[in-house]
């Protein structure tokens, strides 16, 4: 059976390292895509494997989908004598003792048929064909998880869960115009997600508003008050206040791949924003598409606070960060697969909710523009400079929502980003997203999320 | 192919159209390294089966790595098959006899990859980096792949060496990938870790970027970047989707008249070189735009009899991809180039390119590693806080000199492996951050 060996091969780690874990992973997925009025296809995929860290001199990992024990300690002894040659051999050791957590939704995913799931996507591929969307893509997935850590300190944590996402790309078509807009969604659990979902009157809301987008005029330069909607909230709080406080980016670990982090050789804390500013990762939040109880490496999750009213707070933290700033690892140790090391990654990062209704946030703006959401964005690899172009905007005049703007930019950077914020709303919306690192690279499931909030003489392009 | 008989009798006995089995086994070690010293060692030792079955235009894919006793899973994918509807697009397989003769054989490179990232590594330091990071993988595979009519076992893999160094507030990275006939020295690995601190330690009198038009010197980096993510333009499967800027335009200029770029997977002096496609199709060297005009789109054999054409050897059975792409080179060279600027930018690198529209091919881009400004065929200084933002198609057309020097470039999924050279263009559009 799957997986049968974790122990035996972590009996024979431990007697070969100062140190020793073992890591079973199985994931079994499937999927389905419709593209432009044409059923594209299914995949399934089942893939299980075992990864076994160990720490002498420095740290080596073995990865192996073999169940065969001759074969596994064959790539053990790969590891080991690799080793013993001098390198970073710091690690936090702990145990979390011996538990067990199940996620698997009340609409599991093995009780919902391919034929549903082909019919969901059909229906929204009509849909959008009938808003005039030319271009059209939905895909849908689901995931089921079983995860197995042992270390030699005495660890066993086995964790099972489901994820379900929902992935579609429209574009529109109209005298040469071209307008595209994708949306992403996604969570820990089953079926049930989507009932409550709303998906064809947000497919609608979208597509509405590139139409109108498209024809649409482009703003004139200048400085401005902005308010941002929870969309934009979210990847900023993901792209920077997740990223540049993950700590194996602070130290350099990942500086040849996703980059270091403007915190690099800063004094901490430090100011980073306005005292309205305050922004959580929290892979403790049931239903999120983060949502985990334990990390991949037999941590027990729980929220943090990146940022605390303008200031860094707390860092995202595996075992192998944790030991290079002396503290304990605070779960942030994921992996996407038993083939992919463990590294600090975000779950369910947002910008926590604030005081205001959306109405006092706009009353306050003279002449601005509201940026509901975005299309194309990207930031440095320090997590600084940052741009986002909004895909459905308009003008605030007095107080009140004008005419539609078509693709505003907001290019600034992290600290005047979260400087102009005055004003933060009582609301919150999540987004789904695959975030990226490590190399090889690995994508881990998160949501992104926060309320609207308000941004005081900002210059848009 | 023996490897794969388990699952071809049990495939045989079903009612399928057609069927493709590739069992790959994997041996790859990878060293990390850091600031001063080694992170990590990483092997991968796996073996898994990408099975594809259609039965008429239903088709399926399902990946196991239970290879011994896939029947579970096998049955599984058959049932599910009858159930799914059709898909129109889909066209078959090649239903051509291969008979591989000349197919090359390979090993996995003998390296010693913990000398390599030390040698990087030191050499990095010793020019004066205030702290680098990098790795060295040495990777291979073996795949045997078998359809109805088909049976080939072939392999892939090579070295990729990556080094960034930090110096201040400048940066500079160098990176590489070695195939099976690439020649391997120490002196080229000195010569990437001291060269990655050169290019940060150049980067000491930095500005802020001005927004504007500007005649931008591309290194083969920031090239790469551009190629990969606009790759998927040249798929026929985006082209048929409605997502290409380049639909309707074989046949047409789409680049300068010094363009001419190439799908290489037959060079293995990269790492990425591949002698079959994923429907074991033998891939070819394809000019893909000569003298600026687009002369094909990638193709698979389904692709290929929706548009009426060949396939190219490029499946992705649904989605055809490129292999190893070459931007040929052309007749000036970087010195040259560098020297002939008068008012511009060097720009060596980029990364988190995104495109707000596909069809136009619109996006921008993070240049890094090396932001420079040129007076009067001088680097005067480095910029920080800009963008590339522009358009695909006007980049290729607003080409005006390629460099006769080409690098063997690979970085993360920001560049897949290909050799690129300088290029040198009029008037692209920067933006910069307020």
């Amino acid at each position: 059976m799957p997986g049968e060996l974790c122990e035996k091969l972590l009996n024979a780690a431990e007697k070969k390292s100062k140190y020793a874990e073992v890591r079973f992973m199985e994931l079994e997925g499937s999927g389905a895509a419709y593209r432009n009025g044409s059923f594209e296809g299914a995949a399934y995929s089942k893939s299980s494997g075992y990864s076994v860290r160990v720490l002498n001199n420095s740290l080596a990992i073995s990865f192996s989908n073999s169940e065969n024990f001759t074969e596994l300690s064959r790539a053990l002894d790969v590891a080991v004598e690799r080793s013993m040659i001098p390198g970073k051999s710091r690690l936090v050791t702990k145990s979390d003792g011996k538990k067990e957590w199940v996620v698997s939704g009340s609409k599991k995913v093995d009780n919902v048929s391919l034929e549903d799931k082909i019919s969901m996507l059909r229906d929204n591929d009509i849909l959008m064909e009938s808003l005039g969307a030319s271009v059209r893509m939905n895909y849908l997935s689901d995931r089921k998880v079983k995860q197995v850590f042992m270390n030699s300190e005495g660890s066993e944590i086995k964790g099972e869960f489901s994820r379900v996402s929902y992935f579609y790309f429209a574009g529109i078509l109209d005298s040469g115009e071209f307008e595209q807009s994708t949306g992403e969604f996604g969570s820990t659990g089953g079926y049930e997600y989507f009932d409550a979902l709303n998906l064809r009157d947000r497919i609608t809301d979208d597509i509405g508003s590139i139409k109108k987008a498209m024809h649409a005029n482009h703003m004139k330069p200048g400085k401005m008050d902005v308010v941002i909607g929870p969309e934009i909230s979210g990847i900023v709080a993901h792209e920077s206040a997740g990223h540049p406080t993950e700590f194996d980016r602070i130290v350099g670990r990942e500086g040849a791949l996703a980059g270091e982090s403007f915190l690099t050789g800063k004094k901490l804390p430090m100011k980073i924003g306005s005292e309205a500013v305050s922004v959580i990762d929290d892979p403790s939040m049931k239903g999120s598409y983060g949502f985990y109880v334990y990390d991949d490496e037999g941590i027990r999750s729980r929220k943090r606070y990146l940022y605390r009213k303008g200031f860094t707070d707390e860092f995202i933290h595996n075992r192998e960060s944790a030991a290079r700033q002396g503290v304990e690892p605070n779960g942030g140790g994921r992996s996407s697969s038993w083939n992919m090391e463990p590294l600090p990654r975000m779950s369910t990062t947002y910008i926590e909710p604030g005081d205001y209704s959306f109405e006092e946030l706009m009353e306050g703006v003279n002449d601005g523009i509201y940026v509901k959401n975005f299309t194309e964005w990207n930031i440095d690899d320090i997590r600084f400079n940052e741009k986002y172009v909004g895909k459905e905007a308009y003008r605030i005049r007095n107080g009140e929502i004008a005419e539609q703007i078509r693709r505003p930019i907001i290019e600034t950077n992290t600290i005047k980003f979260y400087s102009a914020i005055d004003a933060v709303a009582k609301d919150v919306e999540f987004f789904a997203g695959q975030c990226g690192k490590g190399d090889p690279e690995q994508g881990v499931d998160v949501w992104m999320g926060g309320p609207h909030a308000r941004l005081r003489d900002m210059y848009i392009q | 192919m023996e490897v794969n008989e388990n699952i071809l009798k049990i495939l045989r006995k079903k009612d399928l159209s057609e069927y493709v089995v590739a069992t790959s086994v994997t041996d790859t070690d990878q060293v990390r390294f850091s600031v001063d010293s080694k992170d990590l060692f990483n092997h991968w030792s796996e073996k898994s089966a990408a099975i594809f079955i259609s039965k008429g235009k239903k088709i399926f894919s399902t990946t196991i790595s239970n290879v011994t006793a896939p029947e579970l899973e096998i049955d599984k994918a058959v049932s599910v098959l009858n159930t799914l509807p059709e898909n129109t697009n889909y066209m078959g397989l090649s239903d051509k006899k291969h008979s591989y003769g000349s197919l090359r054989k390979f090993k996995k490179i003998h390296a010693d990859i913990d000398e390599m990232a030390s040698t990087v590594l030191n050499s990095a330091l010793n020019a004066g980096s205030d702290r680098v990071a990098g790795l060295v993988y040495n990777e291979f595979s073996t795949v045997y792949l078998d359809t109805q009519i088909n049976e080939v076992e072939y392999s892939e893999g090579g070295l990729h060496i990556l080094v960034r160094s930090f110096s201040g507030e400048g940066t500079g990275q160098e990176s590489s990938h070695l195939g099976f006939d690439s020649k391997r020295s120490t002196n080229e690995l000195e010569k990437m870790g001291r060269e990655a601190t050169e290019t940060a330690k150049l980067g000491t009198k930095f500005s802020e970027g001005k927004p504007g038009k500007y005649d931008v010197l591309m290194s083969p980096y920031l090239v790469g970047n551009l190629m990969t993510y606009g790759s998927s333009l040249f798929s026929a499967y985006n082209v048929d989707a409605g997502m290409s800027c380049f639909e309707k335009k074989v046949g047409q200029k789409v680049a300068s008249g010094i363009v001419n770029l190439v799908d290489d997977p037959l060079n293995f002096n990269g790492d990425a070189a591949i002698q079959v496609d994923e429907e074991a199709t033998p891939t070819k060297r394809l000019p893909m735009i000569e003298k600026g005009v687009l002369k094909t789109y990638l193709h698979s054999t389904s692709t290929a009899r929706k548009f009426g054409v060949k396939t190219t050897g490029n499946a992705g059975i649904i989605s055809p991809h490129p292999w190893q792409l070459n931007m040929l080179p052309g007749e000036e060279n970087f010195d040259d180039m560098l020297h002939d600027m008068k008012h511009g930018l060097f720009i060596k690198n980029a990364w988190y390119t995104r495109f707000q529209d596909y069809r136009n091919g619109i996006f921008s881009t993070v240049p890094r590693d090396g932001i420079f400004t040129v007076e009067n065929g001088e680097i005067t200084g480095s910029v920080r806080g800009i963008r590339i933002s522009d358009e695909i198609p006007r980049i290729l057309m607003n080409i005006d000199q390629v460099s006769k020097e080409q690098m063997n470039v690979k970085w993360w999924q920001e560049i897949h492996s290909s050799f690129m050279p300088y290029v040198h263009v009029r008037d692209i559009s920067i933006s910069r951050s307020f």
